[in-house]
């Protein structure tokens, strides 16, 4: 059994007839310790499968799905109570701005120990003893001063240790990192990387690391999902789709990289954007701004299916890229 | 935060010296004055009137009726009342525990109703809960408070009968004024129905002046609160595990009460203003009633007393606002 396992995922907005699925068909499974990394432009739906898996999306979004366990536990069906009780323990989650992610009208004291207090209670002074421990795990300097700071006379990257610490109070078994470091200052992302990681190894907790950075994913991840317009386009072992991805998309993310445009004047990008809910093409969801797409791509849309180039890796394409880079069985 | 109560106390004196002068200049605009209004319709000779006008300094020009007026004030003295004779703040310490136990009351009615009122329909936004509060406060704020006082008066008092028309309490009862508060003093007098008859008295002028107040409160709130839900420290606070009601009750309205606060400080104005109506139609012994009497009679020093007593009332109670919302709100200890 999975720690984590999704299957067919759906996140819907708007009308129940016409709605804008934000999340579509996804299917995700992560294992103990494991750190996947979920990757994709803006608005492909990281962050909503996130939230939909902490039962964070709100009336009027609706979640459907197959089957979304957590250890066993079904996440959809689960009373509020039993949810609330697992949230924050079990499952815990950081977010992209730390600045406004902490309640301003709060100490951090207060804010960690609320945290060990809803889950395993204990003495006022035990639970500031046990932030204080917290603040050391995630190297905030003079941690003694911090706790009783207020957010707003913390850095963001001291913000976002803040959270961090808050995340792990707990031992939670999954973290969920949604694009941790993207607010941060170059200098300090590095830094905030670096002790997620060391935290994921010494507690051995899986690690579902969202970012639009492949760079990122690439010095983290074991996994990797490679998502656009709310659905897988895909996933596998990180070194095998970093150094042969199959999908156009996935390859055309990987060019956009300024480690492969060494020597040129610009930036290789993708054109266009993510459609939203009123220019969802027909067919491959990718196709107006694939390089590759043909006829087919414009009528049918693809089923994630896996592939026999490497057995652990699934992409949604019709004619999936050789080890050449190239669509294979490609007729225009 | 020593630092920031002593920052904000120093405002007070310059808006004090602003409201002598307003006052001071604002009555002697008015035509008319003391001596003719003393005079009545039959009026009187000139020399008489010029020797009245000089006893009472009154031809004096006007800067130095304000500095020897000013230096009056500072020595704690307001004057005596033209037509009664009597000292104004004495009068006003009298008259002015029956307007504060008005005040009080309607603004917590407004505090009880309003803030929950508000949370909710912000919890159930674009329900007919939500939708039933917001009409409903809509047209508590549109009414007039004194048509809102004389329908309350007529269906409570005239055709049900169920409290009295005015006054502070049944003229059956007598007790020593301790406190000048009504419903403490008919406590402490022991006697249950002189508390009853104290409260029935009570709940019509503050329902009439709480209305408005409360309206506010909850319109405020819940705008507050919708945008407070929406911010991330609400989702963060969701993520951990809380229950939905202490993230609405802890996280969220903590951080709502901060514009709710600084509105609830500008309705003590409101109330007072409010209070002048609701006094004269409930015959409630306060410093409204007796504010408009001594307008009618052109006593200038109860005018100026009452007004600048008023005025130094609002000034103090937006000082604790202030306060208030430096101990709510973080934020704002270190950046003023």
């Amino acid at each position: 059994m999975s720690l984590l396992e999704i299957q067919n995922l759906r996140v819907e907005f708007g009308p129940e007839k016409s709605p804008f699925r934000a999340v579509d068909n996804l299917d995700l499974n992560m294992e103990q310790g494991e750190i996947v990394g979920i990757v994709g432009e803006s608005g492909s739906g990281k962050s909503v499968t996130a939230l939909s898996m902490m039962g964070l999306i709100d009336y009027p979004g609706r979640v459907r799905a197959e089957r979304m366990t957590f250890a066993g536990r079904d996440l959809l069906g689960m009373p509020e109570r039993e949810r609330n009780s697992m949230l924050g323990k079990d499952i815990a989650m950081i977010f992209q701005d730390p600045m406004t992610s902490l309640n301003p009208c709060f100490t951090v004291a207060y804010q960690l120990m609320e945290t060990l207090r809803v889950h395993q209670g204990g003495s006022k002074k035990e639970l500031r003893a046990q932030a204080l421990a917290l603040l050391q795990q995630v190297e905030i300097p003079d941690p003694e001063t911090r706790l009783n700071a207020y957010p707003h006379q913390l850095s963001g990257g001291m913000s976002q240790r803040v959270m961090v610490a808050m995340a792990i109070a707990c031992n939670p078994r999954l973290l969920i990192a949604d694009e941790p470091t993207t607010a941060l200052d170059v200098t300090v992302q590095a830094q905030m990387l670096e002790l997620l990681l060391q935290l994921q190894r010494e507690r051995g907790m899986a690690l579902m690391l969202i970012s639009h950075d492949l760079s990122v994913i690439a010095q983290t991840a074991q996994r990797v999902v490679v998502m656009y317009a709310g659905q897988v386009m895909e996933a596998g072992r990180v070194p095998d789709i970093f150094n042969a991805p199959q999908h156009p998309y996935t390859q055309a993310l990987l060019a956009s990289l300024p480690e492969y445009n060494v020597g040129r004047e610009r930036l290789k990008t993708i054109p266009g954007v993510v459609p939203g809910q009123y220019d969802r093409p027909g067919g491959c969801l990718l196709n107006p701004r694939c390089s590759y797409a043909a006829d087919v791509c414009r009528t049918t849309r693809p089923a994630l299916s896996t592939t026999p180039a490497t057995s652990a890796a699934q992409v949604r394409c019709h004619f999936p890229l050789g080890s050449d880079g190239l669509p294979t069985g490609h007729v225009r | 935060m020593l630092g920031f109560i002593l920052r904000r106390a120093g405002l007070v004196i310059p808006t004090f010296l602003g409201i002598t002068v307003l006052v001071f200049a604002l009555i002697h605009m008015i035509p008319g004055d003391a001596v003719e209004a003393l005079s009545g319709e039959r009026g009187m000779d000139p020399a008489r009137y010029a020797r009245l006008v000089h006893e009472f300094g009154l031809d004096r020009p006007l800067y130095v009726q304000y500095l020897d007026y000013l230096g009056q004030v500072l020595r704690g003295n307001l004057g005596a009342s033209i037509s009664t004779h009597e000292p104004v703040l004495s009068e006003f310490l009298t008259l002015f525990p029956a307007t504060l136990e008005l005040s009080f009351c309607a603004m917590l009615l407004a505090l009880l109703v309003g803030l929950p009122a508000g949370i909710l329909a912000a919890v159930k936004r674009n329900t007919f809960l939500d939708y039933t509060v917001m009409g409903v406060s809509l047209t508590g704020f549109s009414m007039p408070i004194f048509w809102w006082a004389l329908l309350l008066i007529l269906l409570f008092s005239v055709t049900l009968g169920w409290t009295p028309v005015s006054g502070r309490i049944d003229i059956l009862y007598d007790f020593p004024p301790v406190t000048g508060f009504m419903l403490i003093d008919s406590l402490l007098s022991g006697d249950a129905g002189a508390f009853k008859s104290a409260l029935s008295h009570l709940i019509l002028p503050t329902i009439a002046l709480g209305t408005i107040p409360l309206a506010v409160v909850a319109r405020m709130t819940r705008s507050a609160m919708l945008e407070v839900l929406r911010e991330d420290y609400v989702r963060t606070a969701r993520a951990k595990g809380i229950s939905r009601l202490r993230v609405i009750t802890i996280h969220a309205l903590r951080n709502a009460l901060i514009p709710v606060v600084t509105v609830i400080g500008l309705q003590v104005g409101t109330l007072l203003a409010g209070a002048i109506l609701t006094e004269t139609i409930f015959s409630w012994p306060g410093i409204g009633k007796w504010l408009v009497y001594a307008i009618q009679r052109r006593d200038y020093p109860v005018v100026q007393g009452g007004i600048l007593l008023s005025a130094s009332i609002i000034i103090l109670v937006n000082l604790s606002v202030d306060i208030l919302y430096g101990v709510i709100n973080p934020r704002i200890r270190r950046s003023t």
